[in-house]
């Protein structure tokens, strides 16, 4: 952002004193034009992977073979060519997005809830709990995310389910170091002693003054670790260790077109970009509301 | 500093216990031990089948079990690989030398380009050359680095034949494609600490002191700059060459290399818990054990870090 736009910032938040705080973040996240893109394709990824089965039938257009119509090469009817077993990729493609999303989601979601609420005793009681909890953090932060996925997933046996608890597992840490440094400098504020002052309790205090005020840098971390869930997901698909065929997962679909990759490059072509458009878009959100959420940090 | 040093090697003592614990544990849990695998479709007693559990040791609880794992371990023991009968550590070393080289060419690889492109970007704060170097360095964090190496293959082993797509011969050629693979994953986040990096020394007044004494901006970037940015910059160069011995699964599978990670894979599939439980072990050790090496060595080059553990540890004499 150059320094003619600053300036005119500041003089529209003057301007706009009165605004809510959401309002004034959206008016800044606005004007960051890849954020937009980013946010709109997320929405339509959502809105595919929400309305798939009503788009798709699963049974006939997903999952059934037509061997009439196998490796056919992208055309008009078939926009990204058909597999070994003549199913549509276009619309497996599609399809995918309802696992890679869901995965994605449910395991930074349990990172979220275990990390936020371990992060938030540590950084707010402090103390002997707080080096507890740190040290596993440092313990676990220290495998290799990938590594830990797939030591957790051979150990529990391969599932989707297990998918999830495995990257789930993984993002705990980050979590935890980002929520407990969060706290850690709101903590000592004034309001928190005010609270303290008139009484309140240990959660109201908690949940009403600190954790509103931590907020801005675990929500850039959920969309990141979403983006990084949905690769680390999709990786062990791949490996054969994630999301079992015959349902469509990008990774898995990667994995089944690589066989056949001196002949049908398209196979793998096309799982693929679905997974960088959106982890592209993901990054380009989280990047966007860090930028919105704390205008300090913009470097 | 000799004792910043050595608390930071005792530092590691819990996390490296601690690590070898969890994936113990989590390895222990795994479905199938080596007696069922004996077993297969003979049948035997059940005077037999605890007769091996006794043999294996498999009749002891875990953490003595782990004890002895570790003790072991501390003299290079890693146990026998189920799946080949050789031992793991044997397995390991014949494989590491591969892995290594590619962790060096992907390292380099993402040194020589994220760091122009972090200062230029730097330099060029917001401007369309830093939007775009921003922009490509995204880009390069959201590309599956499995997927870039399958399309690389395709690009420029099958269709115009230049690159082997598989195997270590021991030549450049063949280093060339994974090394550009992870390199490019490497180079975005690298990039980005760059930037970030010299953006915080960018404005500093001694940068303008030695624009004043008449320095070309050329020095005044590549050298001042550059030189107190350096320290987060090495940083993540070192993590990423830690992450990248431990954990490049992924791209040697994709391109047959024949390194450690594709080891771990294969014998993931194999069911080796043995090799499994040991080169996870090791991986995470080595990385942890590479952290620390770049830590203290900046710590070692750095007279302001240095400054810092002299001034501590003076205080503590008192």
């Amino acid at each position: 952002m150059n320094q003619n736009t600053v300036s005119s910032s500041e003089s529209v938040t003057k301007k706009y004193k009165k605004r809510s705080q959401f309002a004034e973040i959206w008016r800044r996240f606005k004007q960051n034009k890849g954020a937009m893109v980013g946010l709109f394709v997320v929405f339509v990824i959502i809105f595919i992977a929400v309305f798939a089965d009503v788009l798709f039938d699963y049974d006939t257009q997903v999952t059934a073979m037509d061997i009439a119509n196998r490796m056919k090469e992208p055309c008009m009817e078939h926009l990204f060519g058909t597999d070994e077993m003549g199913r549509d990729i276009f619309i497996r493609v599609l399809y995918g997005s309802r696992a890679s999303l869901s995965v994605g989601a449910m395991a930074t979601l349990i990172g979220l809830i275990v990390g936020m609420t371990l992060g938030c005793i540590a950084g707010y009681f402090g103390g002997a709990i707080e080096d507890v909890i740190m040290r596993a953090t440092d313990i676990c932060g220290s495998i290799p995310h990938i590594l830990m996925g797939i030591a957790i997933v051979s150990a529990l046996g391969v599932s989707t389910m297990n998918l999830i608890l495995a990257l789930g597992f993984t993002s705990i840490s980050s979590f935890v170091r980002i929520t407990r440094a969060a706290v850690l400098t709101v903590r000592n504020q004034e309001y928190v002693e005010a609270g303290r002052a008139i009484g309140q309790s240990e959660a109201k205090i908690i949940f009403s003054h600190i954790l509103p005020n931590c907020l801005s840098p675990i929500i850039v971390q959920v969309t990141l670790r979403i983006a990084s869930a949905i690769v680390a997901a999709s990786s062990l698909s791949f490996l054969g260790l994630g999301v079992k065929p015959p349902s469509p997962e990008w990774g898995a679909l990667l994995s089944a077109g690589r066989t056949y990759v001196r002949t049908k490059p398209y196979m793998t072509l096309f799982p693929g970009l679905a997974i960088m458009v959106t982890v592209l878009a993901f990054n380009l959100v989280g990047d966007g509301l860090r930028d919105a959420l704390d205008p300090k940090l913009r470097k | 500093m000799w004792r910043y040093c050595l608390r930071r090697i005792l530092q590691l003592i819990p996390i490296i216990i601690g690590v070898s614990f969890l994936i113990y544990f989590l390895m222990d849990i795994a479905p199938g031990d080596i007696v069922l695998l004996k077993m297969g479709d003979n049948n035997m007693t059940a005077e037999q089948i605890e007769a091996l559990y006794e043999q294996y040791g498999l009749n002891q609880p875990l953490p003595v079990r782990y004890l002895k794992y570790m003790g072991r371990l501390l003299q290079g023991d890693l146990g026998i690989s189920q799946a080949t009968g050789e031992p793991v550590m044997d397995m390991f070393m014949a494989r590491i030398g591969s892995t290594a080289r590619l962790a060096i060419a992907s390292v380099l690889v993402s040194i020589i380009i994220s760091i122009p492109l972090g200062i230029i970007s730097a330099v060029h704060d917001g401007t369309v050359i830093d939007n775009v170097a921003s922009f490509g360095t995204l880009l390069g964090l959201s590309i599956p680095n499995f997927w870039l190496g399958l399309v690389l293959i395709i690009v420029f082993s099958l269709k115009l034949g230049w690159l082997p797509s598989n195997g270590d011969d021991g030549t450049i050629k063949s280093l060339i494609l994974p090394a550009i693979t992870i390199g490019t994953s490497l180079t975005a986040a690298l990039g980005r600490t760059t930037r970030s990096s010299m953006l915080d020394v960018i404005h500093q007044d001694y940068l303008r002191t030695v624009r004043a004494k008449g320095a070309s901006e050329k020095i005044v970037i590549w050298k001042h700059a550059l030189k107190n940015a350096m320290i987060p910059i090495l940083t993540v160069a070192g993590e990423q060459f830690a992450g990248v011995l431990g954990g490049s699964a992924l791209t040697e599978t994709v391109f047959a290399w024949p390194g450690t990670g594709r080891l771990l894979i294969d014998s993931i599939n194999g069911r080796d818990v043995t090799t499994v439980t040991g080169l996870l072990i090791l991986k995470t050790l080595i990385g942890s054990v590479i952290i620390l090496i770049v830590d203290l060595l900046y710590a070692a080059v750095d007279p302001r870090v240095r400054a810092r553990f002299a001034n501590s540890g003076r205080r503590k004499k008192k």
